[in-house]
Protein backbone atom coordinates (compact mmCIF):
# COMPACT_ATOMS: atom_id res chain seq x y z
CA UNK A 1 0.00 0.00 0.00
CA UNK A 2 2.93 2.32 0.58
CA UNK A 3 3.42 2.87 -3.11
CA UNK A 4 0.00 4.47 -3.36
CA UNK A 5 0.82 7.34 -1.09
CA UNK A 6 4.47 7.91 -1.85
CA UNK A 7 4.93 11.62 -1.92
CA UNK A 8 8.43 12.16 -3.13
CA UNK A 9 8.73 15.95 -3.45
CA UNK A 10 8.54 16.74 -7.10
CA UNK A 11 10.01 20.14 -7.78
CA UNK A 12 8.82 20.15 -11.35
CA UNK A 13 5.22 19.25 -10.74
CA UNK A 14 2.37 21.38 -11.98
CA UNK A 15 1.69 23.16 -8.70
CA UNK A 16 5.29 24.01 -7.82
CA UNK A 17 5.12 27.48 -9.34
CA UNK A 18 1.74 28.35 -7.89
CA UNK A 19 1.93 31.43 -5.68
CA UNK A 20 -1.21 31.17 -3.61
CA UNK A 21 -1.84 30.90 0.09
CA UNK A 22 -3.85 28.19 1.77
CA UNK A 23 -6.19 30.86 3.12
CA UNK A 24 -6.98 32.08 -0.39
CA UNK A 25 -7.70 28.50 -1.45
CA UNK A 26 -9.96 28.04 1.59
CA UNK A 27 -11.90 31.09 0.44
CA UNK A 28 -12.16 29.74 -3.11
CA UNK A 29 -13.35 26.33 -1.87
CA UNK A 30 -15.90 27.93 0.50
CA UNK A 31 -17.23 30.21 -2.23
CA UNK A 32 -17.36 27.30 -4.69
CA UNK A 33 -19.32 25.12 -2.30
CA UNK A 34 -21.66 28.01 -1.45
CA UNK A 35 -22.26 28.58 -5.17
CA UNK A 36 -22.88 24.84 -5.69
CA UNK A 37 -25.42 24.74 -2.86
CA UNK A 38 -27.09 27.92 -4.13
CA UNK A 39 -27.38 26.47 -7.65
CA UNK A 40 -28.95 23.27 -6.34
CA UNK A 41 -31.32 25.27 -4.12
CA UNK A 42 -32.35 27.51 -7.03
CA UNK A 43 -32.88 24.49 -9.31
CA UNK A 44 -35.02 22.71 -6.75
CA UNK A 45 -37.23 25.65 -5.79
CA UNK B 1 -5.27 -6.22 9.05
CA UNK B 2 -5.75 -2.92 7.25
CA UNK B 3 -8.87 -2.23 9.30
CA UNK B 4 -6.87 -2.80 12.49
CA UNK B 5 -4.13 -0.46 11.33
CA UNK B 6 -6.82 2.03 10.29
CA UNK B 7 -8.33 1.95 13.79
CA UNK B 8 -4.85 2.27 15.28
CA UNK B 9 -4.00 5.30 13.18
CA UNK B 10 -7.38 6.85 14.00
CA UNK B 11 -6.66 6.21 17.69
CA UNK B 12 -3.22 7.80 17.31
CA UNK B 13 -4.80 10.79 15.59
CA UNK B 14 -7.23 11.36 18.45
CA UNK B 15 -4.55 10.88 21.15
CA UNK B 16 -2.29 13.38 19.34
CA UNK B 17 -5.21 15.72 18.81
CA UNK B 18 -6.03 15.77 22.54
CA UNK B 19 -2.41 16.77 23.30
CA UNK B 20 -2.46 19.72 20.85
CA UNK B 21 -2.66 23.36 21.87
CA UNK B 22 -5.73 25.45 21.00
CA UNK B 23 -4.48 27.00 17.70
CA UNK B 24 -3.11 23.63 16.53
CA UNK B 25 -6.44 21.98 17.25
CA UNK B 26 -8.24 24.69 15.30
CA UNK B 27 -5.86 24.28 12.35
CA UNK B 28 -6.21 20.50 12.39
CA UNK B 29 -10.01 20.71 12.43
CA UNK B 30 -9.91 23.25 9.57
CA UNK B 31 -7.61 20.97 7.57
CA UNK B 32 -9.83 17.93 8.11
CA UNK B 33 -12.95 19.88 7.11
CA UNK B 34 -11.44 21.47 4.00
CA UNK B 35 -9.60 18.34 2.85
CA UNK B 36 -12.84 16.36 3.05
CA UNK B 37 -15.13 19.21 2.00
CA UNK B 38 -16.36 17.42 -1.11
CA UNK B 39 -17.31 14.27 0.81
CA UNK B 40 -19.08 16.36 3.46
CA UNK B 41 -21.05 18.30 0.84
CA UNK B 42 -22.02 15.11 -0.99
CA UNK B 43 -23.15 13.36 2.21
CA UNK B 44 -25.20 16.45 3.17
CA UNK B 45 -26.66 16.51 -0.35
CA UNK B 46 -27.65 12.82 -0.06
CA UNK B 47 -29.37 13.51 3.27
CA UNK B 48 -31.17 16.53 1.78
CA UNK B 49 -32.32 14.59 -1.29
CA UNK B 50 -33.41 11.59 0.81
CA UNK B 51 -35.53 13.84 3.04
CA UNK B 52 -37.09 15.66 0.07
CA UNK B 53 -37.64 12.59 -2.11
CA UNK B 54 -37.74 9.42 0.06
CA UNK B 55 -37.85 7.23 -3.09
CA UNK B 56 -34.19 8.15 -3.60
CA UNK B 57 -33.22 5.55 -1.00
CA UNK B 58 -35.51 2.82 -2.40
CA UNK B 59 -33.99 -0.49 -3.47
CA UNK B 60 -34.55 0.19 -7.17
CA UNK B 61 -32.84 3.57 -6.90
CA UNK B 62 -29.83 2.14 -5.04
CA UNK B 63 -29.53 -0.71 -7.58
CA UNK B 64 -29.72 1.89 -10.34
CA UNK B 65 -26.90 3.91 -8.72
CA UNK B 66 -24.75 0.78 -8.31
CA UNK B 67 -25.40 -0.23 -11.94
CA UNK B 68 -24.46 3.23 -13.24
CA UNK B 69 -21.33 3.15 -11.07
CA UNK B 70 -20.39 -0.25 -12.47
CA UNK B 71 -20.89 0.98 -16.04
CA UNK B 72 -18.67 4.04 -15.55
CA UNK B 73 -16.02 2.44 -13.35
CA UNK B 74 -13.69 0.91 -16.00
CA UNK B 75 -13.24 4.24 -17.85
CA UNK B 76 -12.46 6.01 -14.56
CA UNK B 77 -9.94 3.30 -13.63
CA UNK B 78 -8.25 3.85 -16.99
CA UNK B 79 -8.12 7.64 -16.72
CA UNK B 80 -6.93 7.31 -13.10
CA UNK B 81 -3.64 5.86 -14.37
CA UNK B 82 -3.13 8.79 -16.72
CA UNK B 83 -3.82 11.26 -13.88
CA UNK B 84 -1.33 9.47 -11.61
CA UNK B 85 1.26 10.31 -14.31
CA UNK B 86 0.26 14.01 -13.90
CA UNK B 87 -1.58 13.73 -17.21
CA UNK B 88 -5.13 13.24 -18.33
CA UNK B 89 -7.01 11.61 -21.19
CA UNK B 90 -9.80 13.53 -22.85
CA UNK B 91 -10.09 11.06 -25.73
CA UNK B 92 -11.62 8.50 -23.35
CA UNK B 93 -15.28 9.31 -24.03
CA UNK B 94 -14.85 9.17 -27.80
CA UNK B 95 -12.84 5.95 -27.48
CA UNK B 96 -15.77 4.46 -25.55
CA UNK B 97 -18.10 5.67 -28.31
CA UNK B 98 -16.01 4.09 -31.06
CA UNK B 99 -15.59 0.78 -29.25
CA UNK B 100 -19.30 0.70 -28.37
CA UNK B 101 -20.19 1.22 -32.05
CA UNK B 102 -17.71 -1.49 -33.11
CA UNK B 103 -19.05 -3.96 -30.54
CA UNK B 104 -22.65 -3.20 -31.55
CA UNK B 105 -21.92 -3.52 -35.27
CA UNK B 106 -20.15 -6.87 -34.81
CA UNK B 107 -22.94 -8.24 -32.65
CA UNK B 108 -26.12 -7.26 -34.49
CA UNK B 109 -28.68 -9.99 -35.14
CA UNK B 110 -28.36 -11.64 -38.55
CA UNK B 111 -32.00 -10.92 -39.38
CA UNK B 112 -31.84 -7.21 -38.53
CA UNK B 113 -32.75 -5.28 -41.72
CA UNK B 114 -30.37 -2.31 -41.13
CA UNK B 115 -27.37 -4.47 -40.21
CA UNK B 116 -24.12 -2.54 -40.73
CA UNK B 117 -22.34 -5.62 -42.13
CA UNK B 118 -25.18 -7.66 -43.73
CA UNK B 119 -22.99 -10.63 -44.69
CA UNK B 120 -21.35 -10.93 -41.26
CA UNK B 121 -22.48 -13.99 -39.27
CA UNK B 122 -23.10 -13.74 -35.52
CA UNK B 123 -19.65 -13.59 -34.01
CA UNK B 124 -18.71 -15.20 -30.69
CA UNK B 125 -18.79 -12.61 -27.90
CA UNK B 126 -15.13 -13.05 -27.05
CA UNK B 127 -14.13 -12.12 -30.60
CA UNK B 128 -15.98 -8.81 -30.36
CA UNK B 129 -14.64 -8.20 -26.86
CA UNK B 130 -11.06 -8.84 -27.99
CA UNK B 131 -11.61 -6.62 -31.03
CA UNK B 132 -12.79 -3.62 -28.96
CA UNK B 133 -10.03 -4.17 -26.40
CA UNK B 134 -7.51 -4.19 -29.26
CA UNK B 135 -8.97 -0.99 -30.74
CA UNK B 136 -8.83 0.64 -27.31
CA UNK B 137 -5.25 -0.56 -26.83
CA UNK B 138 -4.22 0.93 -30.20
CA UNK B 139 -5.76 4.29 -29.23
CA UNK B 140 -3.90 4.11 -25.91
CA UNK B 141 -0.69 3.14 -27.71
CA UNK B 142 -0.89 6.22 -29.94
CA UNK B 143 -1.62 8.48 -26.95
CA UNK B 144 1.14 6.92 -24.85
CA UNK B 145 3.71 6.95 -27.65
CA UNK B 146 3.31 10.68 -28.34
CA UNK B 147 3.28 11.55 -24.64
CA UNK B 148 6.31 9.41 -23.77
CA UNK B 149 8.41 9.87 -26.89
CA UNK B 150 7.94 13.57 -27.64
CA UNK B 151 7.20 14.70 -24.06
CA UNK B 152 3.99 16.33 -25.28
CA UNK B 153 1.37 17.21 -22.71
CA UNK B 154 -1.28 14.45 -22.56
CA UNK B 155 -4.00 17.09 -22.86
CA UNK B 156 -2.99 18.14 -26.37
CA UNK B 157 -2.22 14.60 -27.53
CA UNK B 158 -5.54 13.24 -26.32
CA UNK B 159 -7.37 16.29 -27.71
CA UNK B 160 -6.00 15.37 -31.13
CA UNK B 161 -6.90 11.70 -30.79
CA UNK B 162 -10.34 12.69 -29.52
CA UNK B 163 -11.02 14.53 -32.78
CA UNK B 164 -9.52 11.72 -34.87
CA UNK B 165 -11.64 9.11 -33.09
CA UNK B 166 -14.80 11.19 -33.49
CA UNK B 167 -14.12 11.46 -37.21
CA UNK B 168 -13.53 7.71 -37.33
CA UNK B 169 -16.85 7.03 -35.53
CA UNK B 170 -18.75 9.23 -37.97
CA UNK B 171 -17.12 7.48 -40.95
CA UNK B 172 -17.72 4.06 -39.40
CA UNK B 173 -21.43 4.82 -39.08
CA UNK B 174 -21.55 5.78 -42.77
CA UNK B 175 -20.41 2.31 -43.92
CA UNK B 176 -22.71 0.58 -46.40
CA UNK B 177 -26.29 1.83 -46.36
CA UNK B 178 -26.27 2.82 -42.70
CA UNK B 179 -25.97 6.54 -43.51
CA UNK B 180 -25.03 7.53 -39.94
CA UNK B 181 -28.02 5.86 -38.27
CA UNK B 182 -27.83 4.48 -34.75
CA UNK B 183 -26.75 0.86 -34.38
CA UNK B 184 -29.41 -1.31 -32.77
CA UNK B 185 -30.92 -4.76 -33.23
CA UNK B 186 -28.26 -6.36 -31.05
CA UNK B 187 -27.93 -10.11 -30.71
CA UNK B 188 -29.72 -11.36 -27.56
CA UNK B 189 -26.62 -13.30 -26.50
CA UNK B 190 -24.73 -9.98 -26.29
CA UNK B 191 -27.40 -8.07 -24.37
CA UNK B 192 -27.97 -11.05 -22.05
CA UNK B 193 -24.25 -11.40 -21.40
CA UNK B 194 -24.04 -7.75 -20.31
CA UNK B 195 -27.50 -6.88 -19.03
CA UNK B 196 -28.76 -10.28 -17.90
CA UNK B 197 -29.80 -10.70 -14.29
CA UNK B 198 -26.96 -11.51 -11.92
CA UNK B 199 -29.26 -11.77 -8.90
CA UNK B 200 -32.27 -9.97 -7.50
CA UNK B 201 -32.45 -7.65 -4.50
CA UNK B 202 -35.99 -7.05 -3.28
CA UNK B 203 -37.34 -7.99 -6.69
CA UNK B 204 -34.98 -5.61 -8.52
CA UNK B 205 -32.53 -7.24 -10.92
CA UNK B 206 -28.83 -6.47 -10.56
CA UNK B 207 -27.27 -6.63 -14.04
CA UNK B 208 -24.30 -8.86 -14.85
CA UNK B 209 -21.99 -6.01 -15.74
CA UNK B 210 -21.80 -5.16 -12.02
CA UNK B 211 -19.89 -8.43 -11.59
CA UNK B 212 -17.65 -7.69 -14.59
CA UNK B 213 -16.90 -4.26 -13.18
CA UNK B 214 -16.03 -5.80 -9.83
CA UNK B 215 -13.63 -8.25 -11.51
CA UNK B 216 -12.00 -5.41 -13.50
CA UNK B 217 -11.60 -3.38 -10.30
CA UNK B 218 -9.86 -6.29 -8.56
CA UNK B 219 -7.55 -6.81 -11.55
CA UNK B 220 -6.71 -3.09 -11.63
CA UNK B 221 -6.07 -3.11 -7.87
CA UNK B 222 -3.60 -5.97 -8.32
CA UNK B 223 -1.92 -4.19 -11.26
CA UNK B 224 -1.59 -0.90 -9.35
CA UNK B 225 -0.48 -2.35 -6.04
CA UNK B 226 1.14 -5.73 -6.55
CA UNK B 227 3.09 -5.45 -9.78
CA UNK B 228 6.37 -3.79 -10.71
CA UNK B 229 4.53 -1.90 -13.43
CA UNK B 230 2.19 -0.39 -10.82
CA UNK B 231 5.07 0.66 -8.59
CA UNK B 232 6.85 2.14 -11.62
CA UNK B 233 3.69 4.07 -12.53
CA UNK B 234 3.60 5.74 -9.10
CA UNK B 235 7.35 6.37 -9.24
CA UNK B 236 7.08 8.05 -12.67
CA UNK B 237 4.06 10.06 -11.49
CA UNK B 238 5.89 11.24 -8.36
CA UNK B 239 9.10 12.25 -10.05
CA UNK B 240 9.90 11.19 -13.60
CA UNK B 241 13.59 12.08 -13.44
CA UNK B 242 14.13 10.30 -10.12
CA UNK B 243 12.35 7.24 -11.52
CA UNK B 244 14.53 7.33 -14.62
CA UNK B 245 17.70 7.55 -12.53
CA UNK B 246 16.45 4.65 -10.40
CA UNK B 247 16.32 2.45 -13.49
CA UNK B 248 12.61 2.65 -14.28
CA UNK B 249 11.86 2.46 -18.01
CA UNK B 250 9.83 5.68 -18.13
CA UNK B 251 8.89 5.38 -21.82
CA UNK B 252 7.53 1.85 -21.43
CA UNK B 253 5.69 2.72 -18.22
CA UNK B 254 3.91 5.74 -19.75
CA UNK B 255 2.98 3.81 -22.90
CA UNK B 256 1.68 0.86 -20.86
CA UNK B 257 -0.43 3.13 -18.63
CA UNK B 258 -2.14 4.58 -21.71
CA UNK B 259 -2.52 1.16 -23.34
CA UNK B 260 -4.11 -0.17 -20.16
CA UNK B 261 -6.41 2.86 -20.11
CA UNK B 262 -7.31 2.15 -23.76
CA UNK B 263 -8.19 -1.46 -22.90
CA UNK B 264 -10.44 -0.12 -20.12
CA UNK B 265 -12.19 2.16 -22.65
CA UNK B 266 -12.69 -0.87 -24.90
CA UNK B 267 -14.31 -2.80 -22.06
CA UNK B 268 -16.47 0.21 -21.15
CA UNK B 269 -17.51 0.48 -24.82
CA UNK B 270 -18.42 -3.22 -24.89
CA UNK B 271 -20.59 -2.80 -21.79
CA UNK B 272 -22.11 0.51 -22.95
CA UNK B 273 -22.94 -0.92 -26.38
CA UNK B 274 -25.27 -3.50 -24.84
CA UNK B 275 -26.41 -1.32 -21.94
CA UNK B 276 -27.79 1.51 -24.07
CA UNK B 277 -28.59 -0.91 -26.95
CA UNK B 278 -28.57 1.89 -29.52
CA UNK B 279 -25.13 3.29 -30.36
CA UNK B 280 -24.65 6.52 -32.24
CA UNK B 281 -21.86 9.04 -32.78
CA UNK B 282 -22.88 10.69 -29.51
CA UNK B 283 -22.27 7.56 -27.45
CA UNK B 284 -19.59 8.25 -24.86
CA UNK B 285 -19.94 12.02 -25.14
CA UNK B 286 -18.54 13.71 -21.98
CA UNK B 287 -17.82 10.39 -20.27
CA UNK B 288 -14.26 11.56 -19.72
CA UNK B 289 -15.39 14.61 -17.74
CA UNK B 290 -17.38 12.39 -15.37
CA UNK B 291 -14.44 10.00 -15.05
CA UNK B 292 -11.93 12.81 -14.38
CA UNK B 293 -14.30 14.35 -11.81
CA UNK B 294 -14.69 10.95 -10.12
CA UNK B 295 -10.90 10.47 -9.99
CA UNK B 296 -10.29 13.92 -8.50
CA UNK B 297 -13.08 13.46 -5.93
CA UNK B 298 -11.58 10.05 -5.13
CA UNK B 299 -8.21 11.57 -4.29
CA UNK B 300 -6.23 10.84 -7.46
CA UNK B 301 -4.08 13.94 -7.44
CA UNK B 302 -3.07 15.95 -10.49
CA UNK B 303 0.22 16.53 -8.64
CA UNK B 304 1.00 12.96 -9.66
CA UNK B 305 2.06 9.80 -7.89
CA UNK B 306 -0.95 9.69 -5.60
CA UNK B 307 -4.15 7.73 -5.96
CA UNK B 308 -6.01 4.64 -4.87
CA UNK B 309 -8.34 2.28 -6.68
CA UNK B 310 -10.70 2.43 -3.70
CA UNK B 311 -10.71 6.24 -4.01
CA UNK B 312 -11.73 6.01 -7.67
CA UNK B 313 -14.53 3.55 -6.84
CA UNK B 314 -15.80 5.91 -4.12
CA UNK B 315 -15.45 8.89 -6.46
CA UNK B 316 -17.51 7.26 -9.23
CA UNK B 317 -20.11 6.08 -6.71
CA UNK B 318 -20.50 9.51 -5.07
CA UNK B 319 -20.71 11.25 -8.42
CA UNK B 320 -23.44 8.87 -9.63
CA UNK B 321 -25.33 9.36 -6.34
CA UNK B 322 -25.26 13.12 -6.92
CA UNK B 323 -26.39 12.82 -10.57
CA UNK B 324 -29.19 10.39 -9.76
CA UNK B 325 -30.18 12.50 -6.75
CA UNK B 326 -30.32 15.67 -8.83
CA UNK B 327 -32.51 13.84 -11.33
CA UNK B 328 -34.81 12.90 -8.46
CA UNK B 329 -34.97 16.62 -7.59
CA UNK B 330 -35.87 17.31 -11.25
CA UNK B 331 -32.83 19.55 -11.73
CA UNK B 332 -32.59 20.44 -15.42
CA UNK B 333 -29.98 18.72 -17.57
CA UNK B 334 -28.51 22.12 -18.44
CA UNK B 335 -27.88 22.92 -14.80
CA UNK B 336 -26.27 19.48 -14.34
CA UNK B 337 -23.39 20.55 -16.62
CA UNK B 338 -22.75 23.64 -14.48
CA UNK B 339 -22.87 21.57 -11.30
CA UNK B 340 -20.48 18.98 -12.79
CA UNK B 341 -18.02 21.70 -13.76
CA UNK B 342 -18.20 23.27 -10.32
CA UNK B 343 -17.62 19.90 -8.65
CA UNK B 344 -14.45 19.38 -10.73
CA UNK B 345 -13.19 22.89 -9.93
CA UNK B 346 -13.81 22.53 -6.20
CA UNK B 347 -12.24 19.05 -6.15
CA UNK B 348 -9.13 20.43 -7.92
CA UNK B 349 -8.93 23.33 -5.44
CA UNK B 350 -9.12 20.84 -2.55
CA UNK B 351 -6.42 18.71 -4.21
CA UNK B 352 -4.22 21.80 -4.56
CA UNK B 353 -4.84 22.77 -0.94
CA UNK B 354 -3.77 19.32 0.25
CA UNK B 355 -0.57 19.68 -1.75
CA UNK B 356 0.20 23.16 -0.37
CA UNK B 357 -0.46 22.10 3.24
CA UNK B 358 1.82 19.06 2.76
CA UNK B 359 4.53 21.31 1.35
Amino acid sequence: MKNQTQNTPNKDNIYSKVKISVKALDLIITCGIALLCALIAVSVS
Amino acid sequence: MSEKSGNKSLGNFFSEFSKMSGPDKRRTVTDVIFNNAMYIVIVLAIIFIAIRVPAFLSVSSIVNIISLTAARLPIALGIGGAIVLTGTDISAGRAVGLTACIAASLLQTVTYPNKLFPSLPTLPLWVALLAVMAVGAIIGLVNGFFVAKFKLHPFIVTLSTQLIIFGAVLMYLMIGNNNGQTLSGLDPSYTNFVKGTLFKVGGVAVPRYVLYSLIITIIMWVIWNKTTFGKNMFAVGSNEEAANVSGVNVFRTIVLVFVLAGVMYGITGFIEGARIASCSANTGLNYESDAIAACVIGGVSFVGGTGKISGIVIGVFLLQIIFVGLNFLSVSANMLYIIKGLIILIACAIDMRKYLVRK
